[in-house]
């Protein structure tokens, strides 16, 4: 099987390139990883991340054939020749197909992806009703591969500003979860004209999401509860009274 | 409620929300529109005279070519400010945006205002 891989070693290559591997492949190898694992036996300098090999850890998340994806889940029959191979796009290259996540992980922070109740904690664990807890339900399953922010053209363009699908998706987990009593600040922490509302739901992300999750429903759901949550605080104010009537 | 989403405490949601609020004009607009040809039916110059004669109907016609104009607007600020990293070239083509945005709503204020009927 032939594959052509994106080759850069910024100690040794001027610009980056690609390199055809000519693949003899057995039958165990079903996955692309199992071929990439015979590429790298071939050339040893080949540099990629993998881990728990079964789409778990999200490390070795690339660009394959022009769509991100995680290489240890992508059947190789379902590949066309020859395969083409690339870091995922709109981060910088540290090697071959390793690229330099600090952006996306700075985004995740910047969101709390942690739970803030500000009880003292119960002598077991925090309780929800199976309602609640299923409104976690395709939203805590992100293994934050980056595949959906990296292929998401919004974060291509302001990769500062926009924090990503993948990010926006976690935020959601937070504000959905019954037991956090944050939601208000996790609201007005994404009023930023660039932080939430430079999606324009082209849905990429939830097109390439490996997990099969949905970004952009939540990211949708964010836009819903930051609308209802204004309408709340209207509802609880004085407000100005017409002939008795309140009015905007 | 609706209004105070429009100011610049929430900047934005404004935007968001003013961009989709157009959208939905737009749709009614339309819908109208269609209706009212399908009522008047008109089959020449002067039934189509007909059809935006009324002081009413020409307003409102005003307002859904706002409505659009303002929703294209916005999508353009957002393709330039995403597409042209450059200031100066983007500062000119903005302009040129807006120039292009208050020449059509004036050419349409002075089509529906203007023409005899």
């Amino acid at each position: 099987m032939r594959f052509s891989i994106y080759r850069f070693n910024p100690d040794v290559d001027k610009k980056p390139y690609m390199q055809d591997y000519d693949i003899a492949l057995e039958d165990s190898d079903q996955m692309l990883l199992d071929a990439l694992m015979r590429v790298k036996a071939l050339d040893d300098t080949l540099s990629m991340r993998k881990s728990c090999r079964e789409g778990v850890c999200g490390s070795d998340a690339m660009n394959i054939n022009g769509k991100n994806g995680l290489a240890c889940i992508t059947k190789l029959e379902d590949l066309q020749e020859p395969v083409v191979l690339r870091p995922m796009p709109g981060l910088p290259v540290i090697r071959d197909l390793v690229v330099d996540m600090t952006q996306f992980f700075e985004h995740y922070n910047s969101v709390m992806p942690y739970l803030q109740n500000h009880e003292s904690p119960p002598e077991t664990e925090r309780l929800q009703s199976p309602e609640d807890r299923a409104k976690l339900d395709g939203l805590y399953e992100c293994i934050l591969c980056g595949a959906c922010t990296t292929s998401c053209p919004s974060f291509w363009w302001n990769p500062d500003k926009f924090v990503g699908p993948a990010g926006l998706l976690q935020a959601y987990r937070f504000i959905a979860d019954s037991r956090d009593q944050e939601q208000e600040a996790r609201l007005e922490n994404l009023e930023d004209p660039y932080r939430l509302y430079r999606c324009h739901n082209i849905m990429n992300c939830t097109d390439v999401c490996p997990k099969k999750l949905n970004p952009n429903a939540a990211i949708a759901a964010i836009k819903d509860l930051k609308i209802e949550n204004v309408k709340a605080h209207k509802q609880d104010a004085p407000g100005k009274k017409i002939f008795g009537i309140k009015v905007l | 409620m609706l209004f105070e989403l429009l100011t610049a405490k929430y900047p934005g949601m404004r935007l968001w929300l003013t961009q989709r609020l157009c959208a939905l004009s737009m749709v009614a607009g339309l819908l109208l529109f269609c209706m009212r040809v399908l009522w008047l039916a008109p089959h020449d110059y002067a039934g189509w005279v007909a059809v935006f004669a009324p002081w009413w109907w020409r307003l409102l016609s005003v307002w859904f070519f706002i409505c659009m104009l303002l929703h294209a607007w916005l999508g353009v600020r957002d393709v330039l400010r995403d597409y042209v990293p450059h200031l100066g070239i983007r500062v000119v083509l903005q302009w040129v945006v807006n120039l292009a945005v208050c020449g059509n709503a004036l050419a349409v204020v002075w089509i529906l205002f203007a023409m005899k009927f």
